[in-house]
């Protein structure tokens, strides 16, 4: 390619439009009357700019049309970790302005834990403002589900019904896992879903868009729900964003591992689909359109390669855990069963937190079963509403974690506190002994 | 339109994790831009990866002065394209080259969000 000064590339469709061409590409994407209100400002800054970049979304994907939506799920904004205060009084704003969700819109979990923030030892002012956030959030209409595992907690989404979700974990999970369908969204997308009802139709809306496109081979056994992380983080780092079929996984499967290996093809990739032959709705129905025609890629994975994957996960050598954190995504009352049946009889190590993160829902429901109780008693923190990834755990002042999730490996390495990586057992082990044995 | 100093790299950023909203460099350990700052760059890209969380920090970034002054991406996603909007950072993608490959770190280039166009005006001082 020859490079010359004053050189000039162009796009084909520029991401910002001249006002004028805005206008005529409003009335060619038919608009209701609701929505030009909306745009015209009736509703106030935020709505408005909410729509605009609904406007941008549609025409930079050329989008075929809207698709109502059956549910919406926000993520980010209201974290005070995330969206921080900007976020926070972009919601209130928003909400102020009158506007309401149209459609049922659930919601992602919060900075805090938002009944017992106090034993985390979360500061109190931060503690406020994350509650304001809530609170314009359950003003605007939205489900307090707080929760990154919303399917466990009564938001089950049917096969091929189309969903605006924002949260990445979920996103792969409700696409592969139900066969429900949603693009990779972000929270303005999602917001201006929960307030028109419906979103632009292109991306992964369409039944032709969702075949397989990388062919993983399973040579290697995969035991613990930490394997499907560590699979997961690898292939993520290949697939981009791309559509993975894995073939060869074990048939009985547990939902707690298909939630590992989407959070973490979600977390080194932008992957927003999966498909598993003999388990995932899709390849089921058509193993040859979503498992073989569209195929331009096949990997095969050895014992080697997933030795080689667990040591991708290990950024630090440091092994002086202060903090264990398990749950990313939220666990299933299953997992947490498996914890309280460790644990039991046992005593975690003095100075050494421990948090099992999950959704109010499935707390509630482990708290009926005595599980709760068990691994309370032990020491450990029964978590909800938040998790390691979205609370403050660095200025908490939490030094090394260790957790058997790849997503809240890289999350949590970014903030600054190093990180162990290893299947529950091990962390657990090293919770009661306070020794991290490789 | 915007002028700057290209800061290339042909691997995906999670703004989320993998950039310090506080200092806006890069702080993900693997990364080959691990510990370059994009204040004030124009950054050239592939793409995003990771949390959708990614486009607040972006816009918080922007509303400081400290993230990149312009962004160019082969392909721009919904995330992304949440973020430049709402933090009003001129952004190009779909270009008819990809942009990593061609432009190289360094460079003073000329951006246009508005036409979508990217203009070459200098070589960087390694790059003649």
């Amino acid at each position: 390619m020859d490079r010359v000064c004053g050189w000039l590339v162009l796009t084909e469709a520029p991401l910002e439009l001249s006002p004028l061409k805005q206008e005529e590409r409003q009335i060619a994407m038919q608009l209701t009357d609701y929505e030009k209100s909306i745009l015209a400002g009736d509703f106030g800054e935020e709505a408005k700019k909410i729509l605009e970049v609904m406007v941008k979304v549609y025409e930079i994907n050329n989008a075929k049309g809207f698709i109502d939506i059956n549910e919406v799920m926000l993520a980010s904004t209201q974290n005070m970790s995330i969206g921080g205060e900007m976020g926070m009084e972009f919601l209130m704003r928003l909400a102020d302005s009158g506007i309401r969700f149209k459609v049922k819109t659930i919601t992602d979990p919060v900075s805090i834990d938002l009944e017992e923030w106090r034993r985390l030892g979360i500061p109190e002012d931060y503690a406020k403002k994350q509650q304001q956030s809530v609170d314009a959030l359950i003003r605007l209409g939205a489900v307090p589900t707080w929760t990154c595992a919303p399917y466990l907690a009564g938001s089950i989404p049917r096969y091929g019904t189309h969903l605006a979700w924002v949260e990445t974990s979920c996103v792969i999970f409700a696409n592969s896992y139900f066969g429900a369908r949603t693009n990779r969204e972000m929270d303005i997308s999602a917001l201006a879903a929960a307030i028109t009802g419906r979103t632009p139709y292109y991306g992964l809306h369409f039944e032709d868009n969702r075949e397989g496109q990388i062919l993983v081979n399973l040579k290697a056994e995969l035991i613990s729900t930490s394997d499907f992380d560590a699979l997961g983080n690898h292939i993520g780092k290949i697939a981009g964003t791309k559509i993975p079929v894995f073939k060869n996984m074990q048939k009985n499967i547990s939902i707690q591992a298909v939630m590992q290996l989407g959070a973490a093809l979600a977390t080194t990739g932008a992957v927003a689909l999966f498909h598993i032959f003999e388990v995932t709705p899709e390849i089921i129905l058509d193993p040859y359109k979503y498992g073989k025609k569209s195929i331009t890629e096949e990997i095969t994975i050895t014992d080697d390669d997933m030795k080689a994957a667990y040591q991708e996960l290990n950024t630090t050598g440091n092994t002086d855990i202060d903090f264990i954190a398990l749950g990313c995504p939220h666990y299933t009352f299953d997992k947490i069963r498996q914890i309280a049946s460790f644990l039991e009889g046992k005593k975690i190590q003095k100075g050494m937190e421990v948090w099992i993160c999950t959704s109010k829902t499935v707390r509630d429901l482990a708290l009926r079963s005595g599980d709760v109780q068990t691994i309370e008693k032990a020491g450990a923190k029964v978590v909800v509403d938040t998790c390691m990834v979205l609370a403050p755990v660095k200025q908490m002042g939490f030094h090394i974690m260790a957790t058997d999730s790849a997503k809240a490996q890289f999350y949590v390495s970014g903030f600054g506190v190093g990180v162990r990586f290893g299947n529950t057992k091990k962390c657990l082990l090293a919770a009661v002994t306070g020794k991290w044995v490789e | 339109m915007v002028e700057g100093e290209a800061l290339v790299t042909k691997q995906e950023i999670s703004f989320l994790g993998g950039v310090d909203p506080d200092t806006g460099s890069i702080k993900e350990v693997n990364h080959e831009l691990y510990g370059v700052k994009l204040t004030g760059k124009i950054l050239v890209l592939p793409a995003l990866k990771g949390s959708a969380g990614a486009m607040w920090i972006i816009i918080r970034l922007a509303a400081r002065n400290i993230g990149p002054k312009a962004i160019i991406v082969s392909k721009a996603d919904t995330i992304l394209i949440g973020a430049v909007i709402m933090g009003g950072i001129p952004t190009v993608d779909s270009l008819s080259v990809h942009p990593f490959q061609v432009f190289k770190t360094g460079d003073l280039l000329k951006v246009d969000g508005e036409k979508g166009t990217v203009e070459l005006i200098n070589y960087g001082p390694k790059n003649s």
